[in-house]
């Protein structure tokens, strides 16, 4: 058993994000002083500020939004699965978010961005239809296992009916999942639903609280159920899939920040819930702040680093789970 | 009058009657003992009470008012409800998993939630070790932790789903004690047991559930009498007077009575 240490996690993860989101306005390839933005040469000046607003606050912007909504949603779905191994893309919402977005892509329909949301928010139309408004747990996860195997199937299934190589290869690229060169009209489309799906979420704190000894017990302490879990999907909708829609699907995010942060709250699922979504926001901006850093030749996709990372460090952790008594 | 009352109550669960017509009142300070043969209705009896099952017929009442009325966190405040098996999800700590007993009424830190979390924990003698994951716990010392978490609640009524299965005997006693002093403190406790010898010392009043069916209901002597017993289980009980309470050993088995 770990020590439950003294400092509280959310001060020091907010400290954390507050160091990492100025470090991804400061850092990038092109470089700016601080000097730049008030030089006289109002050329100079310009081309920082343009740096600076175009380029790299989007950026970071949506690296904290992503991470915060993948943070989040994981330690609500943990918390309502009552399993640390539950992450967004247990209930298919990625899936569908990613076809979404693979579809719009494919038939060059309006914007990739907006078939990801849609897709995020079919999934949840989805879930609740097939598992019902009084379904169970088990029904609720099933049901999402069921349709994320089936939303990855058909995402297969357009990259095998490709138009072209380079389409296959663009959608590929887009799957990997990025939050470079966004603009600020994908935050546009994506920060509002985003917002309300962190509302939605958080919301279930009280509820997850009351889920650590099971339903029964948190039925009889006036916890509605069926409504907890009305939330969480449609939270986990909301926020995954706009998250999706614009910066690909990022995988481990949802799945290890709540279990590195658990012991820190004591172990209960519902103060885990803010902690994780700022654990979120600062672990994928420090996986961004990182691609940026060792940038040689073709940039390494944010999906793609946080799996390779994640994936050993979560091995790691079961490892030492393993010899904890 | 504080009562909670099952009104004709009765249960189908897959096909099968759970609860035939229950009709039941469980008064404010008296502890009501709730026993039968496996699969005799008592857990549904109990989950009837806090909605956690729906009854086909009949209507729970709290104070004459029907339950289904009542918002879910008044109801909350006022039955508390224990059931049989409990898992825990995450290594919470002992306090921690008490203290999810003061949700109904606010987030478990005012005076008052403190105060009833200290005293929940006291009652089983929890207090050393508080802050232990409850997952570290021995069976007996858990059940203790989840039987506090119902304490907490500080209910008007404790529906407590077989208590004392997991305990040894000084604890069944300690625990018993406990619910005798918590019905003398004025509220109802309804306590499911498998525990003939407690349930006829202990309890007052008893209620006897077979197939469904209300197959008796009083005081121990005529709850538990010999064709009772028979009947509801197809046993004999070997009874004595000590110390003024009635005495009650299950002895042997009697060949099954044939359907009629």
């Amino acid at each position: 058993m770990r020590r439950i240490p003294r400092l509280r996690p959310e001060p020091v993860l907010l400290g954390l994000l507050v160091v990492l989101t100025l470090a991804s306005i400061s850092f990038g390839t092109t470089s700016v002083r601080p000097a730049d933005l008030f030089a006289v040469e109002s050329t100079r000046a310009a081309l920082a500020w343009s740096v600076i607003v175009e380029i790299r606050l989007p950026r970071t912007l949506l690296a904290l939004l992503t991470g915060g909504s993948l943070g989040l949603s994981g330690a609500v779905l943990q918390g309502l699965l009552r399993n640390p191994l539950a992450d967004p893309g247990i209930l298919g919402i990625s899936a569908l978010a990613s076809l979404g977005a693979v579809l719009a892509f494919y038939f060059g329909l309006w914007s990739v961005a907006a078939g990801g949301v849609t897709g995020g928010l079919l999934a949840a139309l989805l879930l609740i239809g097939l598992a019902g408004r009084r379904a169970g747990t088990l029904t609720l996860l099933l049901a999402g296992v069921a349709l994320s195997s089936f939303a990855v199937a058909l995402t297969a299934l357009a990259l095998n009916l490709a138009p072209s190589p380079l389409a296959a290869y663009e959608m590929m690229f887009w799957l990997l999942g990025s939050v470079a060169d966004r603009s600020w009209s994908h935050l546009q489309l994506a920060t509002p639903l985003i917002l309300l799906g962190w509302g939605l979420l958080l919301a279930t704190r009280r509820g997850l609280t009351a889920l650590a000894l099971g339903e029964d017990v948190a039925h009889s302490l006036g916890i509605d159920l069926p409504r907890l879990r009305l939330l969480a999907i449609t939270g986990t909708a909301c926020c995954v899939g706009a998250a999706v829609a614009v910066a690909g699907s990022i995988g481990f995010v949802g799945l290890v920040v709540p279990h590195l942060l658990r012991a820190w709250v004591g172990h209960d699922p519902g103060r885990l819930l803010i902690a994780s979504g700022l654990g979120g926001a600062a672990l994928l901006l420090a996986a961004d702040l990182a691609i940026r850093a060792v940038a040689q030749g073709p940039e390494l996709k944010l999906g793609v680093a946080t799996a390779l990372v994640g994936a050993p460090f979560f091995l790691w952790q079961v490892l030492r789970m393993r010899e904890a008594p | 009058m504080t009562r909670l009352v099952w009104n004709g109550i009765s249960l189908d669960k897959a096909g099968r009657r759970v609860l035939d017509r229950i009709e039941l009142t469980l008064h404010a300070g008296e502890l009501l003992g709730i026993v039968g043969p496996n699969g005799a209705g008592k857990s549904a009896l109990l989950r009837c009470a806090v909605g956690l099952d729906r009854p086909n017929a009949g209507q729970m009442q709290l104070e004459d008012r029907p339950l289904v009325r009542l918002p879910a966190t008044e109801r909350a405040r006022r039955i508390a409800y224990l059931p049989q098996t409990t898992e825990a999800a995450w290594p919470i700590s002992v306090r921690a998993a008490v203290a999810l007993g003061r949700l109904p009424h606010g987030d478990g830190t005012s005076l008052r939630d403190q105060a009833a979390i200290t005293r929940a924990l006291a009652a089983v003698g929890l207090t050393d070790l508080a802050d232990r994951p409850l997952t570290t716990l021995s069976g007996g010392e858990r059940a203790l932790a989840l039987l506090a978490r119902a304490l907490a609640v500080e209910a008007d009524f404790l529906l407590f789903d077989e208590p004392l299965a997991a305990l040894d005997p000084h604890r069944q006693l300690a625990v018993i004690e406990v619910l005798v002093a918590e019905a003398a403190a004025g509220r109802g406790v309804g306590l499911v047991l498998h525990d003939l010898s407690l349930a006829a010392r202990f309890c007052p009043r008893l209620a006897l559930l077979a197939e469904g069916r209300m197959l008796a209901l009083g005081p121990p002597e005529r709850a538990l009498s010999d064709e009772k017993l028979a009947q509801a289980y197809a046993i004999q009980a070997h009874r004595d007077q000590v110390e003024g309470a009635h005495l009650l050993v299950p002895w042997r088995r009697l060949p099954p009575v044939s359907e009629s």
